[in-house]
């Protein structure tokens, strides 16, 4: 009785390597809506599907399968402070058993890629917001996922830097990754004008600029 | 067995990174496994003392007749017995002299006249007889003989050994579930605590994807490099705690009551313990997986 939903009513898809942005105000749902996609959360009504797997009802031994194909950033960062940018990218190839040499051909040409290679021995508490973000990506990055879930990464950046990080994960999704950014910065929004913007309010979809 | 090689070095690594935390569960740990060893050492030790004591080897007979022949006749139905080996008769005479020479330092006995000393039939037990059913069953069939007075063979001591070697056994078990109660306890907590320590880095492994085997084995592994330390230090502070003990005073007045445990003894030990560490390593990750929370709260 009176229970609010998170999300009410949504139906949407998002086709490979499409740029996305969920945008709302503050409790729209944005972050809800991207939880469910990496199984943070599950639904209690109704199906979702990653890469035409239904994952509405994922046992808790699948969650890391399905999650080794996702990359997730936060506004937060959810870096290790006290571990060098190496060792927290370093964290997400662990999982796959991969040997130190083989782990390092594929963490330095990426750290080199965004621009945070000179940086690589740092610990995380000493680099500057953006600098970390850009550790986050690469950490959501190394695994090559096909899709990239970014929930308010720029909230924490100042202008230039919210906008340098956009422009990596545009680029990502022109790679081939399908690229969801939730966001209510409308600087971000418009940088990107051809993305399709999806618009969430009171947990409901309210503008989806890709639906014909 | 790649992977497995990986996960138990990261388990080393865990347990070494800690190891200034786990110092004190890890002496806990082995003050509880030194209590044990003491218990278990005294059990073992008294078990066989009883055991030692409680051997029926002989039933000694007391006859209500001084008559020869009928004496020598009882003998050679007793010889053809099949639980009997062998019967040897003690004149009062011979019992004097038994008992004169085996007390050298009473001498009033040598007061006492032979007349005074009983005479019996000391029978002694085929090996195959000698558990306490078979000599119960033996002394009643010999006392339907209307020649035997007595049948005896320390029924009331056995009895008592076996009483207080049977309440022993209780305790030590209690105190083992006791033990094992407390260690799992200490382990669950000090895993949880660790956990805690991690709880950020255990959130970024599961959120790229780590498997629960991948979060847990490590962990267990650390448990049990912890429990091995533990339980190579109690019995080591154990064995020589009853080492010193023997040698250097019960040994000395001839005393050889203390029985050290066997190998085989020591191995199931660890085997319990290690079994306990795993359950309570298993049992302390899960609950604290289950309860971790979302990733992105």
């Amino acid at each position: 009785m009176g229970e609010k939903k998170a999300l009410d009513n949504i139906s949407f898809k998002v086709s490979k390597g499409e740029f996305v942005y969920i945008t709302g105000e503050s409790g729209a749902g944005k972050s809800t809506l991207l939880r469910l996609f990496y199984a943070d959360l599950l639904p209690s009504k109704g199906i979702v599907l990653v890469s035409n797997k239904d994952i509405s009802n994922i046992t808790k031994a699948s969650i890391p399968f399905l999650r080794r194909n996702i990359g997730v950033v936060f506004q937060d960062f959810k870096l290790l402070e006290d571990k060098s940018v190496f060792e927290n990218i370093k964290l997400a190839l662990e999982v796959f058993y991969l040997e130190k040499n083989n782990m390092e051909n594929r963490i330095l040409p990426l750290l080199r890629r965004l621009g945070i290679f000179s940086r690589r021995n740092t610990l995380v508490k000493n680099l500057s917001g953006g600098e970390k973000q850009r550790v986050a990506i690469a950490r959501a990055l190394i695994n090559n996922p096909a899709i990239i879930l970014a929930d308010e990464p720029t909230g924490n950046l100042d202008q230039a830097r919210a906008e340098d990080i956009v422009d990596l994960l545009y680029g990502t999704s022109k790679a081939g990754t399908t690229v969801l950014i939730a966001t209510h910065d409308p600087h971000i929004i418009n940088r990107y004008k051809q993305a399709r913007i999806i618009e969430l309010k009171n947990g409901k979809v309210i503008k989806d600029s890709g639906k014909q | 067995m790649k992977k497995l090689l990986f996960l138990l070095l990261r388990g080393l690594k865990f347990f070494y990174t800690n190891i200034t935390l786990n110092i004190a569960s890890i002496l806990t740990i082995t003050t509880i496994l030194f209590v044990f060893h003491i218990f278990l050492t005294i059990s073992l030790s008294v078990n066989d003392f009883f055991t030692g004591m409680g051997n029926i080897q002989n039933i000694r007979l007391y006859l209500n007749t001084e008559s020869q022949d009928e004496i020598k006749n009882f003998l050679n139905k007793l010889n053809n017995l099949e639980s009997i080996e062998s019967t040897t008769y003690f004149t009062q005479e011979d019992t004097m002299e038994y008992i004169r020479k085996s007390t050298s330092n009473i001498s009033y006995l040598e007061n006492i006249p032979k007349e005074f000393y009983p005479h019996f039939i000391e029978a002694k037990i085929k090996d195959e007889y000698r558990d306490f059913s078979s000599v119960k069953k033996l002394e009643n069939t010999l006392k339907d003989f209307e020649i035997v007075d007595v049948a005896s063979y320390g029924e009331k001591w056995i009895v008592n050994f076996s009483s207080l070697n049977y309440g022993l056994k209780i305790f030590l078990t209690i105190l083992t579930v006791l033990l094992a109660g407390a260690l799992s306890t200490i382990l669950y907590n000090t895993i949880k605590i660790n956990l805690y320590r991690y709880k950020d880095e255990i959130k970024i492994y599961s959120l790229v994807g780590a498997s629960r085997t991948f979060i847990i084995t490590p962990i267990i592994t650390a448990v049990i490099i912890e429990s091995l330390i533990s339980y190579l230090l109690s019995a080591a502070a154990s064995y020589l705690t009853f080492f010193t003990l023997n040698s250097r005073l019960l040994h000395n007045i001839d005393i050889y009551f203390i029985k050290l445990p066997g190998i085989t003894t020591l191995v199931f030990i660890l085997g319990v313990l290690i079994l306990i560490s795993v359950f309570a390593g298993v049992v302390s990750v899960k609950t604290f997986l289950n309860r971790m929370g979302a990733i992105n709260e």
